[in-house]
């Protein structure tokens, strides 16, 4: 963990025809194995800083540095630095080439002249990692939204990426199916060493990072622990992020004039303190 | 005019070996001016069961009374053009539709194509890109080179537009910032006070008790419940089998009345739970 897989220094990038910059001297570090949640409301330049990441976009100027495993990314290695790279985005069906599951995570290993004879161990070895290997011979449409999150996690593992980017990956599951991808994901982390980036709303998915990054008009507004974040609500909510529960809970009974004290933060302990509270009174 | 599904069943790849059913045996009546949430786990039928909403489906078997039409399996596709008027659906990652050069001519497509003249509709475009929260600025501009929040929006514009008397609409929320999400949903729950039907499907179980007065259960491609939202949300069990949760509201009231605290109803919104709370908490917020 001692070094940074990722090092973005000074990067600024504007669309054509824009007056403003949609990230502006973004400057942050991933290090090695550490999972890193970025978040912000729409339009705050998320989906614009993972496409410079992956080289499908270039910045304002050479000012700007992009390092992935000590490399600076330019447009002459970015077909080597980008297979170190996995991207899995919000809507599966955008994702898919194959006419089979099996197929779909072989196209990956083919495109990086992966040798044919130990093809099929690896992609039965990813579709197991993803508890998928029942639907190898699957059309990709016929799967649930869940699934296919899950086929493209086995497509994006099968080439052992060393940096995995989720953008909003689990915005279109329900509650379980959002629940069970991201228990895979800190699997495949765990037993990959990926670090990962993830692009979310959700703060219960922001809160499983390490350090959380919050991006507001194309500049870093602030960086920190979950915990360190969560603790401010005047924050939370200019953050673009649904506020756990809880918190909500807390911040709404104290406009009512009910303060709960700070060290109550699970849901249990707060309905104690509050059946107390009217019992006594 | 109510909504009628008749013993509504539909069969994918009808008559092929790939034969799969998409829905078995749905019936429920839809009151106009209601707003329905539509829920179930990933591959429950909700989506199939939209598109039997304007006829995009045409069920294998029953009918659907909607808008004045009838449809079954023996409807033509031919004169269906007042009913897709009457019925907008705004489906999953409507921004995937986008096609125009600038937002106002995406938005104003729907009315035009629907028989308004091309300054009437181009109106509306800009009526409705106000509506859904985005700036006039916007209107000249390419759909592809905005945002992805606002470009969901533009294209919920684009349905709204065209002003049907029933939105169907597919998780227009999801991935749109919590901000954008309650400005959307409210959105809708206007459309709805002013006199039009609204049906839901989410994910979301915050949004179906929260914005919701109906709400239809599927699972296999089955109903499995249609009651109100305080009925459905009542029991965890029961929605543990279908692979749904509560809201975090409901559980939350729930957990307080095990812990002794009594509710004359059961809170479904954020609200009315600190309202009750503070009922029960005396002296507090005097």
């Amino acid at each position: 963990m001692s070094f940074n897989l990722v090092e973005v220094n000074n990067l600024t990038f504007t669309y054509r025809d824009e007056k403003q910059p949609a990230l502006e001297k973004v400057s942050f570090a991933l290090p090695a194995g550490s999972w890193t949640a970025v978040v912000g409301p729409n339009g705050s330049g998320k989906s614009t800083l993972t496409r410079l990441l992956d080289g499908l976009l270039w910045p304002d100027s050479k000012h700007s540095e992009i390092k992935i495993a000590g490399e600076r990314l330019t447009k002459q290695n970015v077909w080597s630095v980008r297979q170190q790279i996995g991207i899995v985005f919000q809507n599966p069906d955008n994702q898919f080439v194959g006419a089979t599951v099996a197929d779909d995570v072989a196209f990956g290993l083919e495109n990086q002249n992966f040798p044919p004879e130990k093809m099929q161990e690896r992609i039965e070895q990813a579709l197991a990692a993803v508890k998928m290997q029942d639907y190898a011979g699957t059309e990709p449409s016929r799967l649930s939204g869940g699934q296919k999150q899950r086929v493209a996690l086995a497509g994006i593992t099968a080439l052992r990426p060393k940096l995995l980017i989720l953008d909003e990956a689990t915005a279109m599951l329900d509650p379980q199916g959002r629940r069970d991808v991201i228990a895979l994901i800190q699997q495949l982390r765990q037993d990959y060493q990926l670090t990962v980036l993830s692009v979310t709303h959700d703060a219960d998915e922001a809160a499983l990072a390490d350090q959380v990054l919050v991006l507001s008009h194309g500049k870093v507004k602030a960086t920190g622990t979950p915990a360190d974040l969560f603790s401010q609500p005047d924050l939370i909510a200019s953050l673009g992020l649904k506020p756990p529960f809880v918190m909500d809970l807390k911040q709404r009974l104290a406009a009512k004039g009910i303060e709960v004290p700070a060290e109550i933060t699970e849901e249990q302990d707060l309905v104690n303190y509050l059946c107390q509270l009217s019992s006594t009174k | 005019m109510s909504i009628i599904f008749n013993k509504v069943s539909y069969l994918y790849n009808q008559n092929t070996s790939l034969e799969q059913p998409g829905l078995q045996d749905v019936s429920f009546k839809l009151k106009t001016g209601s707003f329905t949430a539509v829920i179930g786990h990933t591959g429950s039928g909700k989506s199939t069961l939209l598109q039997h909403f304007n006829a995009l489906l045409k069920p294998t078997s029953g009918s659907v009374e909607i808008a004045g039409f009838k449809i079954d399996a023996a409807t033509s596709n031919k004169g269906l053009k007042p009913l897709r008027q009457q019925v907008g659906i705004v489906f999953q990652f409507p921004e995937s539709q986008l096609f125009e050069e600038t937002v106002e001519k995406d938005i104003a497509f729907g009315p035009q194509n629907f028989g308004l003249s091309e300054e009437e509709a181009h109106k509306r475009a800009r009526l409705w890109l106000r509506r859904v929260g985005l700036s006039q600025d916007l209107a000249t501009r390419s759909p592809f080179d905005l945002s992805g929040g606002q470009m969901r929006r533009v294209a919920i514009a684009g349905i709204m537009a065209s002003e049907p008397a029933v939105l169907c609409l597919d998780e227009p929320a999801a991935g749109l910032d919590p901000q954008g999400h309650q400005q959307i949903m409210q959105l809708f729950k206007k459309y709805q006070a002013a006199g039009h039907t609204v049906v839901l499907i989410t994910h979301d179980m915050d949004d179906a008790a929260r914005y919701a007065d109906d709400v239809l259960v599927m699972d296999h491609g089955q109903l499995v419940k249609h009651a109100s939202p305080a009925e459905v949300f009542a029991d965890p069990d029961w929605l543990h089998r279908h692979h749904l949760e509560q809201p975090a509201t409901v559980a939350f009231s729930q957990a307080l009345a095990r812990a002794g605290m009594q509710f004359e109803h059961l809170p479904l919104t954020r609200s009315e739970l600190v309202q009750a709370i503070c009922q029960q908490v005396k002296g507090a917020g005097q």
